[in-house]
């Protein structure tokens, strides 16, 4: 029992930083990003090549691809989100399938679309923690999983360019009129979407395989991000836990009742039961539109 | 100084809103724009801060010039950095963000002293320091056009224009929010537009008043003299006819919605 709690822990870390991802590009911009799945997939890519095809160590490669992953979220805003400020709600969501499409056939010529082992990023071995013996991803999954999320709420809370996101979400008008440049904002959030995307997505390689199915995972996050509300950094982290402890637990118990299968589904039945109850989710803000 | 010159705004591209406004705020002097709801007044607010876009509206003739550089029709960042602040309707806070971090904010592109950081606003308004940690969506109305304008104060612009700060707040608070803009229009140096449906007491504090009807300004004349026009009188300042009291059944005012127009 105590065993399935620490592994859904660590999965669910990992869906964390991956539902983070949606949610600091919905907080700023309110567009849902179809395309984070494979935003996830660039920075695996990258850092897998680095590490085994120009053999730097493991946490320079990741470093280089969370800042690739920035400049790559900074530069699809520019040229493809920008344009569409304005147009509405469902050409935008298009626009994110399209894109991520794009990128997956771009990666699958690129890299072949046959799954891959992920260079081992942490030494084997298992470590005891709290009597329990866990491995070493899985440990520093959740380490890292957990100063992800200090550094971003800190920077929200502390930084002038975080309280200025911030504003942007709450109003744009207002933000803009206090001299805050709501574009540039609208950028950064892509840009910090796509770096933890490659923290996620090199995380859940390190588990799986480097595969172009990972994206599906990434998809998998999202009643994480819907449970935490959308819109709350706290609520990702929360949310995501929960998804993988849930999993976890169907996995062990429902799954056998049914043949298998639950484990893949229960987040969503849980995401729907929990809109159902609140549908604002655990910490997103609620609006309150007077008609 | 701050001048609009003929300016015309139109929304949806039919809307002729406002049909020719001229209005100049010179350096250190407040300045009020009154008028009936409709007029136009916040129309000329949001041409000149560059919001109009995200309204469907669009500044089709005229100019805005700020110290003789022109500012029509910038992006409202731009225009906010070339020292141009407006405190829309309902004083633009961020309801979610506490006090402190909407002071802050204030701090973006300021022209002041920023080794102060947010002292000046606690020196001022020290209410507003015993609820820095509270959102700001949680403070009465007078709080939040305090927090207003002590986030202006900090911005220390060249111009600061006001959209009717004394929307539904008690006459007590609004006297108190007129004292403060007078102190940081005569303490900061900060020219200040005003607009106002309260005509009495923004006329007490402004040196010029325009008034507006319909899109276009119908009289303007320094603050003093408009105070003492009779017709500003009767239908702005609420007397009429000497001091004699009578019925509301002989006013009328519909009949006379078309008062300085032919």
């Amino acid at each position: 029992m105590m065993e399935l709690l620490f592994s859904g822990v660590a999965i669910g870390s990992i869906y964390s930083i991956l539902a983070l991802g949606f949610v600091l590009i919905f907080k700023c911009t309110k567009v849902f990003n179809f395309a984070q799945g494979t935003l996830v997939l660039v920075g695996t890519y990258l850092s897998f090549t680095l590490i085994t095809d120009a053999g730097l160590p493991a946490p320079l490669a990741l470093l280089i691809s969370m800042v690739a992953g920035f400049v790559l979220g900074f530069v699809i805003e520019r040229l493809l989100l920008r344009p569409m400020i304005g147009e509405p709600v469902l050409s935008v969501l298009l626009l994110t399938i399209g894109l991520s499409e794009i990128i997956k056939a771009v990666l699958g010529l690129v890299w072949g679309a046959w799954p891959r082992p992920f260079p081992p990023m942490f030494p084997g071995g298992s470590i005891n923690l709290l009597g329990q013996n866990i491995p070493q991803v899985y440990f520093w999954a959740i380490i890292s999983s957990l100063g992800v999320f200090v550094l971003f709420i800190l920077f929200y809370r502390q930084s002038s360019m975080g309280i200025s996101m911030r504003a942007v979400a709450t109003n744009q008008d207002y933000a803009s009129l206090i001299g805050i440049s709501v574009s540039r904002v609208f950028a950064l959030s892509w840009g910090f979407a796509a770096l933890v995307g490659a923290v996620g997505g090199v995380f859940l390689a390190s588990m799986l395989s480097v595969n172009l199915n990972l994206d599906a995972f990434a998809f998998r996050a999202f009643p994480g991000a819907v449970l935490g509300g959308m819109d709350s950094v706290g609520g990702a982290l929360l949310g995501g836990l929960a998804i993988g402890i849930i999993e976890n637990l169907a996995g062990k118990f429902v799954d056998p009742l049914l043949g298998g299968g639950a484990k893949e589904v229960i987040a969503f039945v849980v995401m729907l039961a929990a809109l159902l109850v609140k549908p604002y989710g655990l910490f997103g803000t609620e609006e309150i539109e007077r008609l | 100084m701050l001048s609009i010159e003929n300016i015309e705004v139109v929304y949806d591209e039919v809307i002729y809103a406002v049909k020719g406004v001229s209005v100049k705020v010179p350096d250190g002097q407040i300045v009020t724009l009154l008028g009936p709801n409709g007029a136009g007044k916040t129309s000329i607010l949001r041409a000149m801060s560059g919001i109009l876009k995200s309204r469907e509206g669009e500044i089709t003739g005229g100019n805005i010039f700020l110290d003789g550089q022109s500012i029509a029709g910038h992006p409202p960042e731009k225009v906010r950095r070339a020292g141009i602040y407006l405190i829309p309707e309902g004083g633009g806070l961020f309801e979610d963000l506490t006090v402190e971090e909407n002071l802050r904010l204030g701090l973006l592109h300021s022209r002041g002293d920023q080794a102060d950081g947010l002292g000046k606003a606690w020196e001022w308004f020290p209410v507003l320091q015993q609820r820095a940690w509270v959102r700001a969506g949680y403070l009465s109305g007078g709080e939040q056009q305090m927090l207003a304008l002590a986030r202006a104060l900090l911005a220390r612009p060249k111009v600061l224009m006001l959209d009717e700060p004394s929307l539904g707040l008690a006459p007590l608070i609004v006297d108190e929010l007129f004292g403060f803009i007078r102190k940081i229009n005569e303490e900061e140096g900060i020219s200040i537009l005003l607009i106002e449906q309260n005509a009495r007491r923004a006329l007490a504090i402004a040196s010029y008043g325009y008034i507006m009807e319909n899109g276009k300004i119908v009289l303007d004349a320094p603050a003093g003299e408009l105070l003492q026009d009779k017709e500003v009188k009767e239908f702005y300042l609420g007397f009429g006819q000497g001091s004699k009291r009578r019925s509301y059944r002989d006013v009328k005012h519909y009949k006379r919605t078309k008062r300085w127009l032919s």
